[in-house]
């Protein structure tokens, strides 16, 4: 299983101008894979997704579903957004049912599903994302920040996607509300074996969720490994606008003082460990 | 749980200061408003600011913190009229918000710059744009040129004044709002998550930016972010629960109480995990350890080091 860009290049025109926003770029997202993803404003992420769900077709090169092409006659746009789920950066804006439970019906709804299906996914999905049973029947506008941006997410969830891609899924959330929503992905990757691709642009929770990091600049791919390797990037980092977690530069001063770092610590827990160690303390 | 910082204390027992002195002075500052259902009958009453008071004196820089919902963005709102209490007072420069009167004074006084940059862009060129709040205070045309110019300037957003503001980055756009508001010569930039929706060099310039003006132009600032490493460098730190200030200080006197934190559903800078982290195994490094310099001194000295040769 597997989604793949092949070469692919994208453009915008606008006013006689044409921009490229990805320039021959190629990816391949495993199944089971957790990937954040990151770079400058600009640097095509958000191009990117709109491919990876069809939303935009590639001006050369593919996007293959399964070594499928999605662009063939034979392969249907709705599976590809059924299969391929995007979460829109502050989803809950688009939040326009009548109620919690049929806003979050509309994504199964449209896919052609039979009734009991459509029920039976959207009550799981409401149940994945922590909405309770009281506020099935309540209209989403009079939900919590919070609240609605897990009804959006369950109304991608409910289409049972294999990949799931969000923009900026924590953006405006209080550190506790990211959390809660990256245990939510998390466990969604660790028991149903969902592909999820998210971006992000706080370095410390790609730190701290990402096994896989991605790295884009100028539509193009510039990084691509485990999160460990990619954060001993320093410079290179910075010089795209990025930087690394806070806990990676710190680590890097200190081994630039001569402190013999022998492993890349990307949180605050294995810098504390890392520490305690090289001092000859027992960890717990 | 009671508030702990000094400045608390002496709200509690409502002192006189002279007004002028204070940028900022809320007391008692409630705002309530009702939430309704789809019909518009109202479902209750929700305290979004219960009761603050807060003072900030002029050329501070303040950081406010809390968790979705706790009433940062209520508050900040009444800091440049956009909402009035429902009960209390606030001043700005000595000037009561719910006095009609005031408004355009105070709006002219304290600015606000928002989180989404797409929205506070109202003209197709930058510094039009920068030029649309001095106009509209009534500022004479020629000063108008000159003020956009020098805020344009003191944001560096100088050799971008021909251009379209859509062309601009999202740490770009939030630095020509932040012109915009420098333009109409305030006393106290207000700004609500403004670094949230940006990527980390475009935090960092608005972050820098906005520590100049505060430095060098004695600019007083309100940052309400969700960032700890924005708040380190606060002056003071105001934490909010549930429409109140949990807990107010320095920096190192608030993120010192790590469990009053936690029931504010905020979090420690990463720095002062480590530190604290390491002194709980039996490290000797102080309770609260702010910045990466002072990490380092104290890892340094800890004997974490092997003897160099």
């Amino acid at each position: 299983m597997s989604l793949q860009l092949k070469n692919v290049s994208f453009y915008y025109e606008s006013g006689g101008e044409r921009k490229q926003a990805l320039r021959n770029l190629s990816l391949e997202i495993g199944s089971n894979e957790l990937i954040g993803l990151v770079g400058q404003t600009g640097s095509g992420k958000s191009t990117l997704l709109q491919l990876l769900n069809g939303l935009e077709r590639p001006w050369e090169g593919r996007v293959l579903l399964d070594g499928r092409d999605v662009a063939a006659k034979d392969f249907s746009r709705k599976e590809l957004c059924g299969r391929v789920g995007l979460v829109f950066q502050y989803p809950e804006h688009q939040l326009f049912g009548a109620t919690v439970v049929e806003d979050v019906q509309f994504g199964p709804r449209n896919l052609g599903w039979e009734p009991l299906e459509v029920e039976l996914s959207a009550f799981q999905a409401l149940k994945d994302v922590g909405i309770g049973e009281d506020l099935l029947d309540v209209s989403p506008l009079a939900l919590s920040g919070g609240q609605k941006r897990r009804v959006a997410l369950a109304g991608v969830l409910a289409m049972k996607p294999e990949y799931l891609i969000l923009d900026e899924p924590m953006a405006g959330l209080d550190p506790a509300g990211r959390r809660e929503v990256f245990q939510m992905l998390l466990k969604l990757h660790r028991e149903r074996n969902m592909s999820i691709l998210f971006v992000s642009h706080s370095m410390e929770d790609v730190a701290e969720y990402a096994e896989r990091v991605i790295v884009m600049h100028q539509g193009k791919v510039v990084l691509d490994g485990a999160a460990r390797q990619i954060f001993r990037f320093e410079k290179e980092l910075e010089q795209i606008g990025l930087r690394v977690p806070q806990t990676a530069r710190f680590m890097h001063r200190l081994r630039d003082d001569g402190f013999p770092l022998k492993e890349e610590c990307i949180t605050p827990q294995e810098a504390v460990e890392c520490i305690l160690r090289q001092r000859g303390k027992s960890v717990r | 749980m009671k508030g702990l910082g000094s400045e608390k204390m002496m709200g509690e027992s409502k002192p006189k200061p002279e007004k002028a002195k204070l940028m900022i002075d809320a007391r008692g500052v409630t705002h309530e408003y009702s939430r309704r259902d789809a019909e518009g009958n109202v479902m209750g009453i929700i305290q979004a600011v219960d009761g603050v008071d807060l003072q900030v004196t002029p050329g501070e820089f303040v950081a406010v913190l809390g968790a979705n919902g706790s009433g940062k963005s209520t508050l900040a709102k009444h800091i440049n009229a956009l909402l009035v209490p429902t009960e209390g007072t606030l001043y700005v420069d000595g000037k009561d918000t719910g006095n009609q009167e005031n408004v355009l004074a105070i709006r002219q006084l304290a600015g606000m710059v928002f989180q989404n940059p797409d929205n506070q862009i109202v003209s197709n060129v930058v510094e039009e744009d920068v030029g649309f709040g001095p106009e509209n205070i009534g500022v004479p045309s020629e000063k108008i040129l000159e003020r956009v110019e020098e805020s344009l300037k003191s944001v560096g957003m100088y050799e971008y004044r021909k251009q379209s503001p859509n062309r601009l980055s999202g740490g770009q756009k939030q630095r020509v709002a932040i012109a915009g508001i420098m333009a109409m010569h305030p006393r106290c930039i207000v700004l609500d998550e403004a670094t949230s929706m940006l990527d980390p060099s475009g935090r960092k310039n608005v972050l820098d930016t906005v520590r100049k003006l505060n430095r060098e132009e004695g600019i007083t600032v309100v940052l309400i972010t969700h960032y700890m490493e924005e708040a380190v460098e606060a002056d003071r730190i105001f934490v909010m629960r549930q429409g109140k200030v949990a807990l107010s200080g320095t920096p190192r006197e608030v993120f010192g109480k790590p469990e009053i934190l936690e029931a504010c559903r905020v979090e420690l800078p990463d720095i002062t995990k480590i530190g604290l982290g390491l002194r709980r195994a039996g490290l000797d490094i102080p309770k609260v350890v702010l910045t990466e310099e002072e990490l380092l001194s104290c890892v340094t000295g800890s004997g974490a080091f092997p003897e160099k040769a």
